[in-house]
């Protein structure tokens, strides 16, 4: 049987712009998907720390989109500094192929009506973050977080 | 008719493999791999291409502007570059001004700015998806010390204060990425 005439799949290239997917449109879409792979973000979210108690707002990560996915161990280091690690560092896609998730970037930027600055320090299972005031004393705040 | 799409746009975070193609029992016709890997597709390649696909689509930004404050005279600030998922502007735009579909920025003081965008935007097929802001970073850019925050203020304005080494707010060029 001919293939992408009455099989569905494999997909045979070819055909024309409304009823097929040519070679070359393919190739680009494989490009650049791939290029996209390569400098997407791990992960983002906005956090809130108020003393002992660290809100995760809106996770948004490659291993998925919400809470359930979000790092589920985190760690009071002191004031305006936490740390957000995955306890089980591994990411599993929708075919159950599963890859450990690793951070080598990260990027914190504070939240609010005053001076609110960040830092980060990428560890094995996850990112510190360190949050301060305009004086550079250590504080609680709102930021977000992107990963890389 | 033209086609519409599964789903909706990137940007509402929703899309799953299954929008692209992607199932996890979906098997090539009688089990037969492709025959030839320079003209076929097989259905292992397209469940990759949909994962793959469904998880960037989660972390990409939605918007990367840097703008610079042009306080001077008291006017919007300076929409320089604009990346986004419905289109990029390279020519800048006075923040009051703003071209179709990029957002619009207002002065509120010395350094501080508010964003608008629209509450809703359309791919390139037309379908719409619902925009709201979840997150925002912001970078400040030059030779002395400054940083920004940001403060989300609805689901589609955001506003952003830039300081000095200070602590004063203070014009300056900016990047912001929005989510």
């Amino acid at each position: 049987m001919p293939l992408g005439l009455f099989a569905p799949l494999p997909l045979r290239l070819g055909g024309s712009a409304e009823e097929g997917w040519s070679a070359a449109d393919h190739a680009r879409v494989c490009a650049d998907l791939v290029l996209l792979k390569k400098s997407a973000p791990l992960a983002v979210w906005t956090f809130t720390k108020v003393g002992a108690t660290v809100t995760i707002h809106d996770y948004y990560g490659l291993n998925g989109a919400g809470a359930v996915y979000a790092p589920d161990d985190i760690s009071l280091i002191g004031t305006g500094a936490v740390g957000f690690n995955w306890s089980i560092r591994l990411f599993e896609d929708p075919y159950q192929v599963v890859h450990p998730l690793s951070a080598k970037h990260g990027k914190v930027s504070g939240h609010g009506s005053t001076s609110l600055r960040g830092d980060v320090v990428v560890v094995a299972n996850g990112v510190s973050v360190y949050t301060f005031n305009g004086a550079g004393a250590a504080a609680d705040g709102k930021a977000t977080v992107a990963l890389w | 008719m033209a086609i519409i799409p599964t789903g909706l746009p990137a940007w509402t975070r929703t899309a799953t493999h299954t929008n692209y193609g992607g199932n996890v029992n979906k098997r090539n016709y009688l089990s037969r791999g492709a025959i030839d890997a320079l003209t076929d597709v097989g259905a292992e390649a397209i469940c990759r291409l949909a994962a793959d696909l469904e998880a960037i689509a989660r972390t990409a930004p939605f918007a990367t502007i840097t703008y610079l404050n042009d306080d001077g005279a008291s006017a919007p600030p300076i929409i320089e570059t604009v990346y986004m998922m419905t289109g990029v502007r390279t020519t800048s735009y006075t923040g009051g001004a703003a071209p179709t579909g990029y957002p619009s920025a207002a002065r509120n003081s010395d350094g501080d700015c508010t964003f608008t965008f629209a509450s809703s935007y359309s791919d390139a097929y037309g379908v719409a998806g619902t925009f709201a802001i979840k997150h925002a970073i912001v970078s400040v850019h030059g030779t002395s010390v400054g940083e920004g925050v940001v403060d989300i203020l609805t689901t589609t304005t955001l506003r952003v204060r830039l300081f000095n080494g200070a602590s004063a707010l203070q014009d300056k060029r900016a990047t912001l990425i929005v989510w």
